[in-house]
């Protein structure tokens, strides 16, 4: 599903509200941290699209560059940054995130992607499994661990779009 | 000191990845709690309201290790105390089935019990996202209802007569693959199955050497105005009942006969659309079941006054329905209308086609209270069983645990 962000962008791209659309991105830049995604510094992984990001954290297979199978990993539910990269990315509200997860562990359908106590220590998980993908806030990222392209752009380009 | 530190973060990272990569088992499941009361008079539904524990459904799950996963789901039974044997059905006096036995573990007072249905029993084998092998018993990935499964996921009380039809096999047994590929914003699925197909027993055994096959496509779009999931599905296979006895075969020797009773070829499609915006659902399903009976097992028809004798015709059973649902930024409340048309083709059924609508609380994650008023009808032969149909209420409680 399209995120709020991107139907204000869809709706302003059509000349139907304010002329607001770069400066959202801007604005947000200057007022709060960016969640950057992180995989491990030996990690095959560069980049992801949004929607192939959306859709590992939704319990899609992706694999990556070398053919492995990616492993997403979360931060502690209602986290912060959590809820922050799930409105980002998922457009949803943690609310809709269990139902979500509840619906597909009905249907059969797989288990939500395992959640790491601290960001710290969620990032000295990432960094010893290769395959596996997390995000944190971009102010405390890690050495062992570096962050992803997301749709072409990492963390303090102005096309970045994933805020805490 | 910092390396100490530093060696206990090590430790620390290295028993949180030993943790995840641990076998775990996961047991989960759903219940349902559901209150029925017929509005009106109508001959075809019992008249007492009741309570019904409805589905009481067991998950046992298990992440093996690399790409391999199982998952086994139970449904605990009541039945089949209680239930009436069709061969009772036109008996005057029916008798019940009665599992009443004396319980040993106290004092031998009397205790019912009841049964257990496999729901599903698989073992999974992830190759890459465009390929998972999956061997064992599986729901059938056709439509929108019968992957949705479980009281807590879908959104009425009751599914649609279509869907509880099983025009396309509810479940089967045998082995499906499956994967999906993502384009941009788009993601196009397909599952492919060979299994037994329909049968009497086909859980654990084909009557014949026909596998039935099982083909589906989807396509999900991600756009601004919302996510839209387009999927149709086939399936192909024959229905055969049969017996085996001992008997001496032409030449004199002592052999298994297999004696067929029932065959038939059915062909079952389906399509479904799925638009989710924001907290809007709409979606529907259409499907098409043609079945043809094998000439040497044809019964004869049902006379009719007046008419010469014949034999029972093929037939094609079709189905639709169509539904919309809003979740409100209130308590979660999601009111829900719908409507559905069921021609099962047979002879002597009549036409039937329902409107419905109620609402869908979900006032946290694992619990969804329901209520839905139905009013269906006959559309053909009004004359025979009336044209007031059947206006009911049903109340529901559904939990995931």
């Amino acid at each position: 599903m399209a995120t709020r962000r991107e139907i204000l962008k869809w709706s302003f791209g059509l000349g139907l509200g304010f002329a607001a659309d770069l400066p959202l991105g801007l604005a947000q830049t200057a007022a709060r941290d960016s969640i950057a995604v992180v995989v491990a510094k030996t990690s095959p992984i560069v980049q992801l699209s949004l929607f192939e990001l959306k859709k590992l954290y939704l319990g899609a297979n992706i694999n990556d560059p070398s053919g492995q199978r990616i492993i997403p990993f979360n931060q502690a539910p209602n986290a912060p940054d959590r809820v922050s990269f799930e409105d980002n990315v998922l457009d949803m509200t943690p609310d809709q995130v269990a139902r979500y997860w509840i619906d597909r562990k009905i249907r059969g359908e797989g288990t939500a992607p395992r959640a790491v106590g601290s960001a710290e220590l969620l990032q000295r998980v990432v960094s010893r499994m290769e395959h596996s993908v997390a995000y944190v806030r971009a102010s405390s990222l890690r050495p062992e661990v570096r962050a992803i392209a997301i749709d072409g752009a990492i963390p303090g380009d102005s096309a970045y779009r994933l805020f805490a | 000191m910092v390396a100490s530190l530093a060696q206990g973060d090590g430790h620390d990272a290295e028993a949180a990845v030993a943790d995840l990569e641990e076998f775990k088992l996961n047991i989960y499941g759903f219940t349902d709690f559901t209150y029925t009361a017929r509005l009106n008079d109508f001959a075809y539904a019992s008249p007492y309201p009741t309570f019904m524990v409805g589905n009481v459904n067991l998950y046992v799950g298990a992440e093996l290790g690399g790409g391999w996963r199982a998952l086994t789901e139970f449904r605990l039974l009541y039945l089949p105390h209680g239930t009436v044997p069709a061969s009772e059905a036109l008996n005057s006096q029916p008798a019940r089935v009665d599992t009443t036995v004396t319980d040993p573990a106290d004092y031998g007072r009397p205790l019912r019990w009841g049964g257990v249905e496999i729901e599903r029993a698989w073992l999974e084998y992830n190759v890459h996202p465009l390929l998972t092998v999956q061997v064992g018993q599986w729901l059938t990935p056709y439509g929108i209802w019968n992957v949705d499964h479980g009281s807590p996921v879908i959104i009425g009380v009751r599914r649609p007569y279509v869907v509880g039809e099983a025009l396309i096999p509810e479940r089967q047994t045998g082995i499906q693959i499956y994967g999906s590929y993502l384009t941009g914003r788009t993601e196009i699925g397909y599952n492919l199955g060979l299994s037994n197909g329909r049968g009497p027993i086909d859980a654990y055994q084909d009557l014949d050497k026909n596998k039935a096959v099982t083909g589906h496509l989807f396509v999900t779009n991600d756009s601004p105005i919302g996510t839209f999931t387009l999927g149709g599905t086939f399936y192909r296979g024959r229905y055969t009942d049969r017996y085996s006895r001992f008997a001496f075969s032409t030449t004199g020797e002592f052999a298994t006969e297999y004696i067929t009773t029932e065959r038939y070829e059915e062909l079952g499609m389906s399509a479904d659309l799925r638009w989710i915006w924001q907290d809007l659902t709409v979606q529907g399903e259409l499907i098409v079941n043609d079945h043809a009976i094998d000439d040497e097992f044809r019964a004869a028809a049902i006379p009719v006054p007046g008419a010469p004798p014949g034999f029972a015709p093929d037939y094609r059973s079709t189905g639709w329905y169509a539904m919309a649902a809003y979740r409100l930024p209130w308590l979660n409340i999601m009111p829900f209308f719908g409507g559905e048309k069921y021609a099962s083709g047979r002879q002597f059924t009549n036409d039937a086609a329902a409107v419905w609508g109620g609402l869908n609380i979900r006032p946290i994650p694992r619990v969804v209270l329901k209520a839905q008023f139905t009013h269906s009808w006959f559309t053909d032969n009004t004359q025979l069983v009336g044209d007031e149909g059947l206006q009911a209420l049903d109340l529901q409680a559904a939990w995931s645990f």
